[in-house]
């Protein structure tokens, strides 16, 4: 019954919830334009006999040029990813004595998440209640994961391909056969992963509707969808008394209405991506 | 098989031209004879194809009359017999040759316009298109869709030497008197097809001819007469000939080499050199850069550019400082063969078990979680507390 205190306290209002600081979130958002062109580029040489890919390479002016922007792309991905394990590394080093490697704010799965997967899928059954989860879900922290899947996959193929001199020293030629498949595959992979899973999590479930959810561009979230998202963590800040330091305004009207925008913006773009990988798989 | 050197067959042609010049001598001067008492008499005959024949007729390919030169504009000599099985064997001669006007040796040539085909053929085929015939004559479309492909080739441009000729005109590569394609199916039909890398060669490729003999391909059809393999149509077309320095021709030579070598074509379809090559650039390795292109041999062939032994510094004509790797590259592998690519075997379903997993768990994960939130929702607007109460 925490939630209907909460709701009358006055100092409540105008306030969210933060989730995400400005940091990760200019790292999540170079990662989508990145990730973007990666695809668009990317699957454009993939799905070379579709009618939609000369287009894409016309526009582009060429392979070449494609090319050196899928490298450009690859290298702000890369980029990054490897600032945030610096971070990540220095948050932990930070808290080292303290940092619950299992706890509800770390990233690593733990045996909370076996749980809940088990629970959700009674809930889709409608055997049991609605879980409710804490800080991270477990579709939250497979979403994390697996960008270090991809980029190690992705990436280490990507540079083999991408200096092949170098490769074919080390390697023999059966490694760039590997590398292409691999490639390819593990792109096709992310690309329809993220524009159908992620985007359904985020974006279109019933309680998300309409699209989109801009937490991850304005970094907060109101406080009634907060409690129902993250039930476990904001019964736990108010059993902890700390609900008040993650408070922070509601976001000007701009910035919200911008990051709607936005958000629709890079669907849009998530979408149509999607579809052309469709048609070229199908194809 | 091994190649004449160049300095035998040089003299060998010096001999046969001398030989020529000595039977053309001996008889020119029996056909003066000859000429000069037919020559009265025909010139007041019809022209008709008798008339003509009397002097043209000549199956050894050597025209008895006197004051010809036996130049290219000039035919040496026509064979009544081969005339009248081609397809033109009942027309008239001057139906053609309308600047000829009289039967007298040397003909003076008139203002009539000189030998052409095209003019006629179009004519022919609007014909029958008025009669509705195309079905039945749908060959003479096929003649005029080979024009106006031709057109716009290589061969009907002028040449560069001398302006006033194209490149090659009908009758460079189509015997006009003799043309008749047989029936498909018939020896007489593949003798016809097999004399296509002599008919390229002899009068102007006479270098690609020579490579080209020397390869597999050649091989196979000039001296085990196997049909299957290419001939100089087959890559470079027929009517359509194009430098082959053009973009278009360098994507297209990649297809028609599948025409025949079709899984060779898919797999090449799956590499970075094909899949540019497909998005209708032509920078990246086509067939030819690696596997040469008239003098083509089999990869086991030792002196085959894919051979093993000599792979590298085929790679390296475009990857310059291409390192050992390469030579072991596959750039025809499939997914298929394990005993052939085992590693490409292996690693391609280990990605399509990894792929089926995680689309198969999220995708029924999402299906369901879209079932459960909408059902509950639905519920909700008809009991907004019962959401409270399940907590």
């Amino acid at each position: 019954m925490t939630h209907r205190i909460v709701d009358e306290l006055p100092q409540h209002h105008g306030k969210q919830v933060r989730r995400f600081g400005l940091i990760w979130r200019i790292a999540h958002l170079c990662f989508a334009l990145s990730v973007m062109l990666l695809i668009l580029t990317g699957m454009s040489v993939f799905y070379s006999e579709t009618t939609w890919a000369p287009v894409i390479m016309q526009v582009f002016g060429g392979p070449k040029i494609a090319g050196i922007v899928h490298r450009t792309s690859a290298a702000i991905m890369l980029g990054i990813f490897f600032l945030h394990l610096i971070g990540v590394a220095a948050n932990i080093g930070r808290n080292w004595k303290t940092f619950k490697w299992f706890g509800p704010d770390s990233l690593v799965p733990n045996w909370q998440d076996i749980k809940d997967i088990y629970r959700m899928f009674r809930w889709f059954l409608g055997k049991g209640p609605r879980p409710v989860f804490d800080r991270w879900t477990y579709w939250e922290k497979f979403d994390y994961w697996a960008v270090f899947w991809g980029m190690g996959i992705i990436g280490s193929s990507g540079m083999m391909l991408a200096f092949p001199n170098v490769t074919a020293s080390i390697l023999p030629g059966w490694a760039f056969n590997v590398a292409m498949i691999v490639h390819g595959e593990e792109a096709f992979l992310a690309a329809v992963f993220l524009f159908t899973v992620h985007f359904f999590n985020n974006h279109f479930r019933p309680d998300k509707l309409p699209p989109p959810d801009v937490v991850m561009f304005t970094g907060s979230v109101p406080m009634e969808e907060f409690r129902r998202e993250h039930t476990a963590q904001y019964n736990r800040m108010i059993e902890a008394g700390q609900l008040e330091e993650h408070l922070v305004d509601t976001p000007p009207h701009v910035m919200t209405l911008g990051s709607k925008i936005l958000g629709l913006t890079l669907i849009t773009i998530g979408l149509t991506l999607l579809v052309l990988v469709i048609v070229g798989f199908l194809g | 098989m091994k190649r004449i050197p160049g300095s035998i067959k040089l003299v060998v042609n010096i001999v046969y031209c001398l030989a020529g010049l000595f039977v053309l001598i001996q008889t020119d001067a029996l056909a003066k004879d000859i000429s000069t008492q037919q020559g009265k008499a025909q010139h007041l005959s019809k022209l008709d194809n008798a008339t003509c024949l009397g002097c043209h007729e000549s199956s050894n390919g050597s025209l008895h009359v006197s004051g010809a030169k036996p130049n290219s504009n000039n035919p040496h000599g026509i064979s009544q017999d081969k005339l009248t099985k081609s397809v033109h064997s009942e027309m008239a001669c001057v139906t053609c040759h309308k600047e000829i006007t009289d039967s007298s040796s040397p003909h003076k040539i008139g203002s009539g316009p000189k030998p052409e085909c095209v003019t006629c053929h179009l004519e022919l085929w609007e014909r029958a298109k008025k009669e509705k015939l195309t079905n039945e004559k749908a060959r003479l479309g096929v003649v005029v869709r080979n024009v106006e492909t031709y057109k716009n080739s290589f061969h009907a441009r002028p040449n560069v030497d001398d302006n006033t000729h194209v490149n090659a005109s009908c009758d460079d590569c189509h015997n006009t008197h003799t043309f008749s394609v047989p029936p498909q199916g018939t020896t007489r039909r593949t003798d016809w097809h097999l004399t296509i890398p002599n008919v390229c060669g002899e009068k102007c490729h006479a270098d690609q001819l020579e490579e080209y003999a020397n390869s597999i391909h050649g091989k196979n059809v000039l001296e085990k007469r196997n049909l299957k393999a290419a001939d100089c149509t087959d890559c470079h077309t027929s009517h359509n000939i194009t430098s082959t320095l053009k973009d278009t021709f360098k994507l297209s030579i990649t297809e028609n080499c599948g025409t025949c070598h079709t899984e060779n074509l898919e797999t090449y379809r799956d590499t970075y050199h094909g899949k540019v090559n497909k998005l209708g650039y032509g920078y990246t390795a086509k067939c030819y850069d690696c596997h040469g292109s008239h003098g083509i041999l089999s990869p086991s062939d030792p002196e085959s550019k894919v051979h093993p032994n000599n792979r590298l510094k085929t790679c390296q004509k475009c990857h310059k400082e291409a390192t050992q790797g390469f030579v072991t590259f596959s750039p025809h592998a499939n997914t298929s063969s394990f005993e052939r690519y085992p590693q490409v075997w292996i690693v391609s379903r280990f990605m399509w078990s990894l792929l089926g997993a995680v689309f198969i768990f999220f995708w029924l994960h999402t299906g369901l979680w879209w079932y459960r939130e909408a059902k509950d929702r639905k519920a909700r607007k008809i009991h907004p507390d019962r959401r409270k109460e399940t907590k």
